[in-house]
């Protein structure tokens, strides 16, 4: 392990850390659950055997790197950076796809890196294909907003004296939000529902490479984004509109995690 | 306060009750359910909270409730939850002359309002006024429709709504039989009933943490009861709705 963290060490240059959120364990957890059940026997075994456990154990991991003095700098591998015209192309330490190709590069050569490189990237890949769907994640050159902004909400249609509005941060409310209107629900049942709601998708889905993956969390974002502004005031039917968008990057973030390490251990 | 703070039996009790239900439906009830809903009775159990202030559901948002009568029987103000599962159960006997939009719809409604009936504090009887104690949890005051809307998270600290239905879940074919026994009226009637007894659980502004063992009990007994029984009530409305 002392040799992977000095891998993570060694690896990243010069990253602002920048603020960087994490999806809430639960989002990990399903999107970790929703792949293994879309995983082949052979990328579960693979999987399973480098870390002597599931994916779904590991999701989280990577957001306790981020307290340690010497691992600090990991925080920047959680945001998603893309390009005006909402490519990635980016080659900079400080960014998910950046450090999924290469966690992913480290795991198609097994020989050439010892066990717990191998453990250390496969659970930052696991956590980062998630981290890099959640839309709090993403950061679009010249979207201001991307960096994110507070906004109000109504518990209604209109602001009233029983109706407020309330203060909400962008980050916060793709993070846990919706977690929170499914109170009491464990990965396993959360996994299942964006089955129900996404599955049919599934195939779409799991196409393309991370780089496209990227793009595709760029047209959501704008998605998202449109009529938002600073202190823009939303009421309660914009709020639940949202959660189809995070429902569907919730299935995303777990097919495609399947989809890459079906690949990487084909 | 938050946005999804202000529910009926709170989202946990909601979940937990529509879980309970999906457990004990029919293959062709479950399969219906799924179809038209597209995810399962537990996510879409407190649809109707987060739409409640919404057009066209506005006026929804008084469906949460009932009154009793003196003789505990359900008052027809237009508003009562029994009532209106009545009327949903009724249009949904032809379900497939109606759009899959308003069968989603009917469903949802349906789901949150078999949990919200069975819900201490949603039911209102004559002379309740003064026995609607308010509660201090961890110095926090629970008002007397938070105290039954929070209990389930509160009562028991930590559980998921697998936790509940497995500890919960394990009453005989028979008994649940029995529990199902009637119609959305009877146990309306029933729910009231049951009320007006338990409505001295506790003393107005007790301190939860400093509450007796034995009178946490009672609370829990009564939470319990009426989560279960609003999950096996909930699973028979819709397995003979799609059978």
């Amino acid at each position: 392990m002392k040799q992977a963290f000095r891998y993570i060490t060694l690896l990243v240059m010069v990253v602002a850390a920048g603020r960087a959120w994490a999806w809430a364990p639960l989002g990990h957890e399903t999107a970790a659950v929703i792949a293994i059940q879309h995983l082949t026997p052979r990328a579960k075994a693979e999987a399973d055997k480098i870390l002597a456990t599931n994916i779904k154990s590991v999701s989280t991991w990577l957001n306790t790197l981020r307290k340690g003095e010497a691992t600090k700098h990991t925080a920047a591998w959680h945001t998603l950076h893309l390009n005006a015209e909402g490519l990635s192309t980016t080659t900079s330490e400080g960014d998910a796809v950046v450090q999924i190709e290469r966690c992913a590069d480290i795991l198609r050569n097994p020989s050439q890196h010892s066990d717990s490189v191998k453990v250390v990237a496969l659970r930052a890949l696991v956590h980062l294909v998630a981290d890099m769907h959640c839309i709090s994640h993403v950061r679009i050159e010249g979207e201001p907003l991307t960096n994110g902004f507070r906004f109000y909400f109504l518990r209604g249609m209109a602001a009233s004296k029983k109706s407020k509005p309330l203060s909400a941060k962008w980050y916060s409310h793709w993070q846990s939000r919706f977690f929170g209107y499914h109170q009491g629900f464990t990965a396993e049942m959360m996994a299942r529902d964006m089955e129900l709601c996404c599955g049919k998708h599934c195939e779409e889905y799991m196409k393309g490479t991370p780089r496209d993956w990227a793009a595709d969390m760029g047209r959501v974002t704008r998605s998202a984004l449109e009529g938002m502004e600073i202190d823009v005031v939303l009421n309660r039917k914009e709020i639940n509109l949202h959660e189809a968008y995070h429902e569907q990057c919730l299935a995303k973030a777990g097919y495609r995690l399947a989809a890459l390490l079906n690949d990487i251990f084909k | 306060m938050s946005i999804q703070s202000a529910m009926a039996w709170g989202g946990l009790g909601h979940s937990a009750i529509a879980y309970i239900a999906e457990q004990h439906l029919t293959d062709e009830a479950k399969a219906k359910c799924h179809h038209y809903l597209k995810h399962s009775l537990a996510y879409d159990s407190s649809w109707m909270d987060h739409w409640r202030n919404v057009e066209p559901f506005c006026e929804t948002s008084y469906w949460h409730c009932m009154k009793g009568d003196r003789d505990n029987k359900v008052i027809d103000d237009g508003r009562s939850a029994p009532l209106h599962i009545v009327r949903i159960c009724k249009e949904m006997k032809n379900y497939k002359r109606l759009s899959d939009e308003q069968i989603a719809i009917n469903l949802k409604l349906l789901i949150h309002m078999a949990g919200d009936m069975h819900c201490p504090s949603h039911v209102s009887y004559p002379g309740q006024g003064f026995k609607r104690p308010s509660l201090y949890i961890k110095g926090r005051k629970y008002n007397s429709h938070a105290v039954w809307d929070a209990s389930p998270a509160y009562l028991h600290p930590g559980w998921t709504i697998v936790d509940y239905q497995r500890n919960l879940d394990n009453k005989s074919a028979k008994q649940i039989k029995q529990i199902c026994k009637g119609t959305p009226c009877d146990w309306a009637e029933e729910c009231i009933l049951k009320m007006r007894v338990t409505g001295y659980i506790f003393d107005r502004n007790a301190e939860f943490t400093k509450m007796d063992e034995a009178t946490i009990e009672k609370m829990r007994r009564l939470n319990d009861e009426q989560i279960l029984n609003a999950g096996y009530r909930l699973a028979s409305l819709l397995n003979k709705m799609f059978k």
